[in-house]
């Protein structure tokens, strides 16, 4: 039990727990299956770009150009399949791959110019702001191919929940599970993994010991773009419409939720676990502020008192166990 | 060297002279900038076609600029820039009416007529253009929605923030009506402020599903709260079971308009906005009496109130199934 405390990631889960028992006692409808899948698909966005921005922040950099990236991916994918082909894998692809493109453009500035990462990803969020409204017309696409709207109304393991409603499990959260996947083997088994933790706890020795810095930061950042590619993608294959200038407040949501999960924000530490638990805290506060008849006023401040909260819980820990950590020391 | 750049200096001067001198001889038409909010969106696309074919028809040089950020400090420098260049009368649609006050004022005073739109009561302004009336169309919005429930059962409703003034004053004006026409219509929660975003709004209404099982149906200002509430009624298989209904742009309100999802939507047409602006404005240019009310051509009849220097048009769009496809935006 001490142990489970003591992990950073564990207090958020503790937190997830303690909510989810409020709500469902002032309404049983939130542990209904389907109450929880929506909650799960409403979040598979932001749950994809936070495991992108976990290893950026990790690293000590940010990325506050993520939703510049995330419009002007949905807007190119838009177009794509107007003009091109309705092809999902090839969609996915062409997603992924423009995303990462853009990622990498901010990593290897970073890199090279040396350029603190958020004036330069401010930079490039407001050049591809720019750039979107002046080949799109901020006009809306609202004619996808009937294919790709289908593809967004796709489930698996389809469960009867009575009254002859099936309830499935929608295909966005699959790609949420495979960007977890990949972003935990990344971080526990390769190399550059290893390279993100020690660039983060302390950049020169990291370098001293025979890390690459740039090459690490540029596939970061490629990595964060290839996330927020694939978020794109799934964004658009829930929503079904692809328009350009609806995106400013997700990087703050990207961040918050990474930094909620015990990331550190200065880097050195952050796990998968507790960045998905930051994802689900997040999201059961919104969901279950309205379940509850919490009326619209009142949402943001409980929203915010409970981030803070969480949040304090953390930072009391990390003093307690630097005190223990002094003792050993004298 | 310094001869050189004597030259360049006399030619680019006397270059500056003649250009003058020949705007001036073109200056016969009425120049008349129309400031939008924010340049390149759907909306003040059309707005900009209504200001265009203004200008056609009434023979001024009217034309549309705005900032591509809905920045209020960047209208005002626009506003200065043509006192400075001395136009005959602009036309805005302010992005924050106290901001603009001043240099309105010291266009007035220069003779510039000044015209704006969605501004009620709008300082320094000659006329204010409204293409709706608020009251018929916040009880427009929800006598329909009245109608659709029989007149009672659980709604909610959505507004693109708790802080635009217009919404909220449709929202109170309708809620107000329903309370004296059909007290059986029951209102949820708290509006929630959703309605300019179709990924929040298609949540929120999911949400609300769960949390309101009596729900019957939403009412949403703001124009991309229908769509998606109606993608989470689709999504759930509710379609012919609920009622959505509110502000929507025509063209990305058509497929669900057609499927049932949505069951209509209503407007005005930011083309009229534009069109009647600067008709207005060449009027109060050309010094020309306006009394109680007015005749624009190839538009309709406006209702003056000359206390509060308002010029109201009655053009609500009704958007249904039937005639969807019949709008160019």
């Amino acid at each position: 039990m001490k142990y489970l405390i003591r992990r950073r990631e564990m207090v958020v889960f503790l937190a997830v727990l303690f909510i989810s028992a409020v709500i469902y006692l002032n309404n049983h409808n939130f542990l209904r299956l389907e109450n929880i899948i929506d909650i799960l698909k409403a979040n598979t966005v932001l749950g994809i770009m936070a495991m992108g921005m976990l290893l950026v922040i990790i690293m000590g950099g940010i990325d506050v150009s993520v939703g510049a990236i995330l419009a002007a991916v949905t807007v190119l994918i838009g177009n794509f399949m107007l003009t091109w082909s309705d092809n999902i894998i090839l969609i996915f692809l062409i997603g992924g791959l423009c995303g990462a493109t853009l990622g990498m453009i901010n990593g290897i500035l970073i890199a090279e110019l040396k350029i603190p990462p958020i004036v330069l990803t401010l930079g490039t969020m407001s050049i591809i702001n720019g750039c979107i409204l002046y080949f799109s017309k901020g006009v809306y696409i609202n004619n996808l191919p009937h294919s790709f709207t289908e593809f967004g109304r796709l489930t698996l393991f389809r469960i009867p929940v009575g009254n002859g409603v099936m309830v499935g499990f929608p295909v966005q959260i699959v790609f949420f599970l495979t960007a977890a996947i990949l972003t935990w083997i990344i971080l526990k088994f390769t190399l550059i993994g290893r390279g993100i933790y020690a660039m983060g706890g302390n950049p020169d020795s990291a370098v001293r010991i025979g890390y690459n810095r740039d090459r690490i930061t540029i596939f970061l950042y490629s990595y964060m773009g290839f996330m927020v590619g694939l978020a794109a993608v799934v964004y658009t294959s829930i929503i079904g419409l692809v328009g350009a200038n609806n995106f400013s407040g997700v990087m703050l949501q990207v961040i918050a939720v990474v930094v909620l999960g015990g990331t550190n924000i200065l880097g050195g530490a952050g796990t998968v676990f507790g960045t998905a638990m930051g994802v689900f805290l997040m999201a059961i506060i919104n969901n279950g502020l309205v379940l509850m008849h919490i009326p619209a006023y009142w949402q943001k401040i409980v929203a915010g008192m409970v981030i803070i909260i969480v949040a304090s819980i953390d930072v009391i820990q990390r003093k307690h166990s630097e005190r223990e950590l002094n003792k050993v020391d004298l | 060297m310094k001869k050189s750049l004597r030259i360049l200096v006399i030619s680019c001067l006397i270059g500056l002279l003649i250009m003058s001198a020949f705007t001036v001889s073109a200056a016969k038409k009425l120049e008349i900038p129309v400031i939008v909010k924010i340049i390149g969106i759907p909306w003040f696309n059309e707005f900009e076609a209504g200001v265009k074919k203004a200008a056609e028809k009434f023979g001024v040089n009217a034309y549309v600029v705005g900032p591509t950020q809905a920045d209020p400090a960047q209208q005002v420098k626009m506003v200065e820039d043509f006192i400075a260049k001395g136009v005959n009368g602009i036309v805005v649609v302010p992005n924050d009416a106290n901001a603009l006050t001043p240099v309105f004022k010291k266009a007035q005073s220069k003779g510039i007529a000044i015209i704006t739109n969605e501004s009620p009561n709008q300082p320094g302004a000659s006329w204010d253009i409204e293409n709706i009336d608020n009251t018929a169309f916040g009880v427009a919005n929800f006598k329909k929605m009245a109608e659709l429930m029989g007149g009672k059962g659980e709604f909610a409703v959505f507004v693109g923030g708790l802080t635009v003034p217009l919404h909220n004053l449709w929202v109170d004006i309708g809620l107000d009506y329903l309370k004296k026409n059909y007290p059986n219509m029951k209102l949820v929660t708290d509006r929630i402020p959703c309605g300019e975003d179709a990924d929040l709004s298609h949540t929120k209404t999911l949400e609300l599903l769960q949390a309101y099982p009596n729900l019957k149906g939403i009412v949403s200002m703001g124009s991309l709260g229908p769509i998606g509430a109606a993608q989470a009624i689709r999504e759930k298989g509710l379609i012919g079971k609920f009622n959505i209904l509110g502000t929507v742009i025509p063209k990305q309100a058509a497929q669900y308009l057609k499927d049932g999802s949505l069951q209509y939507g209503y407007l005005w047409d930011p083309a009229d906005s534009g069109y009647a602006a600067v008709y207005m404005a060449m009027l109060t240019a050309q010094k020309k009496k306006i009394g109680n009310e007015i005749q624009v051509p190839g538009f309709g009849k406006g209702v003056i109130d000359q206390k509060n220097k308002v010029v109201r048009f009655n053009a609500i769009m009704d958007i249904n199934k039937k005639n969807v496809d019949s709008f160019t935006f």
